[in-house]
């Protein structure tokens, strides 16, 4: 086991990983922005470390100064958590270089996955669907071949992409010339490049996430799913839950034993994330895969029983998985609320401030994880979590209940949270019903169709 | 707080005598506004360290004492009325070592001195004074690891006004929300 680990990140998670070195009697090491000098992993870390001036280009993703840091506090290996450096094969690579073992992946395994068109040819050779795709358009005829197989509706996509220019949505055949030719003159106004694709359009598909682990001796098992459908507009999660909900048997299992495949096709090992759009047909499509621990793991560790944290830093320490598959069982459900210093009435415009007094929730089947207490800055520097209430109960129903209890507790003063909207969402009979997709929230709750 | 200075007082000690009293005062009540406990002001004749009641009486040991966030890298406040201290702070994080060709203390130093370096990474990265004045401190000792904004010299700029005008010249905009979104 290691001696020392550095904790390249900040916020709940540099808690989560101070936590989990703890129990593995590992001395950790906190990097710090000067925005985060009086922060909760700052105090809570053997030793801290300041890297930079808040902004994060020049503090957390300062790779000389966080390298630096390892170097003086003599640490074994750095644990990057999630976003900043987590998914930067670089980042990887220079600390494998300097001597200090990267708690993640390999480098290669990030740069594979973290390219979109590589990932996507791996995962077909490994047979894992994709959402079928096109190639460039060279004729109407191709294009119509390949929206028969497919299906309609399709999504028409310029190949320099970006911003909604030269997308189409098309639905049916008689509409396809125009939507190309629409498409592809939008495209060669914005980005100089005509080029278009087509793709098969999911219709209101659910988020769908399988949580593996594999060791650095080829032990790969996959840890459950979990549903993230409920997501803010531009495809960020807002709740999360595990087990799915309504997910047949057959398609779970069709499922998970897919991102297993697909674990093994990237030559992963350690904790990882294969993301997938589930329709109601039951066809499930490869997104993308998370390299590196995820903001929503809690709600996979209460209902396993399995510290994936405690997993990763012990994997990258080069013990052996021994976890079998079989003794993966999910035991009732969680759900994870992410509380965000957001207003949810106004475009979840960020809030940041000075807190006031704080009171988190606790009690059975509570568990909380964050860096805020009363008082505590929310520097407008970062991203705006503030905590993750996760309820576990026996099943959806009561932990639903649960939420609801423990939300009600909740109390933090000083900025716009998010709770007012996850206990609208609590109280959505769709919700209820687990008839939740990518747009729901937006569609349904947000914009609600007039009565 | 005990000021405990060096036996030899012959002649040549007359520049430490000079700085002993005209700057220890000021300096002393500049040092007691930082959180720092140890503080050793070095010249060729002899040395002044000003130590606070309570401090470890050894050179602080980096392992047994985990070092916390609350390290004053602010400027120390004006040590006399019409003169200024400044100081020189690390901005990358490594194991500082002064300049073999620094000036004794009290000596002046130009805005282009080298006035020790940062090594990490088998990198020497120079600490440069960016102001004239005369050196009054070295803050971090020799060997000594620093990270960010933590206070490496303490630096005398003259009149005050002369350097305040400087010191809020560089206030950074905040950038807004740098991190890409995570899914």
């Amino acid at each position: 086991m290691f001696n020392k680990v550095l904790i390249a990140n900040r916020g709940e998670i540099a808690l989560r990983i101070v936590r989990a070195c703890q129990e593995l009697g590992v001395k950790t090491v906190a990097i710090f922005s000067e925005a985060d000098r009086n922060s909760l992993h700052v105090r809570m870390a053997d030793e801290s470390y300041c890297v930079g001036p808040p902004q994060s280009a020049r503090s957390y993703l300062n790779i000389p100064n966080i390298v630096s840091a390892a170097e003086v506090a003599g640490v074994d290996a750095i644990h990057p958590g999630y976003g900043f450096l987590s998914e930067r094969e670089t980042f990887a690579e220079i600390c494998a270089s300097h001597g200090f073992k990267f708690i993640g992946p390999p480098a290669a395994s990030i740069a594979l996955m973290g390219d979109k068109a590589s990932a996507k040819k791996r995962m077909e050779e490994a047979g894992v669907p994709v959402i079928p795709g096109s190639g460039i358009v060279d004729s109407l005829e191709d294009a119509k071949k390949f929206c028969r197989e497919a299906g309609y509706p399709v999504l028409i996509k310029a190949t320099a992409g970006g911003g909604g220019k030269g997308m189409r949505i098309v639905g049916r055949e008689a509409d396809l010339a125009a939507g190309l030719e629409t498409a592809s003159g939008e495209a060669q106004a914005a980005f100089g490049d005509g080029r278009v694709y087509v793709e098969k359009l999911l219709v209101h598909p659910r988020h769908i996430e399988v949580q593996v682990l594999a060791d650095e001796f080829g032990h790969t098992i996959h840890v459950g799913e979990r549903d993230c459908s409920v997501q803010k507009p531009g495809h960020q999660k807002l709740l999360e839950e595990a087990p799915a909900p309504r997910l047949p048997t057959e398609v779970r299992e069709k499922l998970c034993a897919a991102a297993v495949r697909a674990t093994r096709a990237a030559e992963y090992a350690n904790a990882g994330t294969l993301e997938f759009l589930v329709t109601d047909d039951g066809n499930f499509y490869f997104m993308e895969m998370n390299t590196r621990i995820q903001v929503e793991h809690p709600v996979t560790e209460v209902v396993y029983g399995i510290d994936l944290v405690r997993w990763q830093i012990r994997i990258a320490a080069g013990e052996r998985l021994t976890v079998r598959q079989e003794d993966i069982k999910p035991r009732g459900h969680a759900i994870e609320c992410r509380i965000n210093a957001e207003d949810a009435d106004n475009k979840f415009a960020p809030a940041a401030g000075k807190l006031g007094s704080v009171l988190l929730p606790g009690g059975p089947g509570i568990r909380v994880d964050t860096h805020i207490f009363s008082g505590a800055d929310v520097p407008p520097y970062y991203d705006s979590l503030l905590a993750k209430i996760v309820a576990y109960d026996r099943n959806r129903a009561s932990a639903i209940a649960r939420m609801r209890r423990a939300l009600a507790e909740t109390e933090i003063k000083g900025v716009t949270t998010t709770v007012p909207i996850h206990e609208r969402i609590l109280d959505s009979p769709s919700f209820a019903g687990a008839h939740t997709h990518v747009t729901w929230l937006r569609e349904e709750v947000l914009q609600p169709p007039a009565a | 707080m005990t000021n405990e200075s060096n036996d030899r007082m012959d002649s040549a000690s007359a520049d430490l005598m000079e700085f002993v009293q005209n700057e220890l005062p000021g300096l002393c009540e500049a040092f007691a506004e930082t959180p720092l406990m140890r503080l050793r002001v070095t010249t060729a004749e002899g040395s002044v360290t000003l130590e606070k009641a309570g401090a470890k009486s050894s050179a602080p040991d980096v392992d047994a004492e985990p070092r916390r966030a609350f390290r004053s890298h602010d400027y120390l406040p004006d040590a006399e009325p019409g003169r200024a201290f400044t100081t020189i702070a690390a901005d990358v994080v490594g194991i500082f070592h002064s300049a073999p060709d620094i000036p004794d203390l009290g000596g002046s130093i130009v805005t282009d001195q080298v006035l020790g370096y940062i090594e990490a990474l088998k990198v020497r990265t120079p600490v440069k004074a960016g102001i004239e004045g005369r050196l009054v401190a070295q803050v971090a000792e020799d060997g000594q690891p620093v990270d960010f904004g933590e206070t490496l010299f303490v630096i005398d700029t003259g009149p005050a006004d002369s350097v305040t005008a400087d010191l809020s010249a560089e206030e950074p905009e905040p950038e807004l929300m740098t991190e890409p979104p995570r899914i």
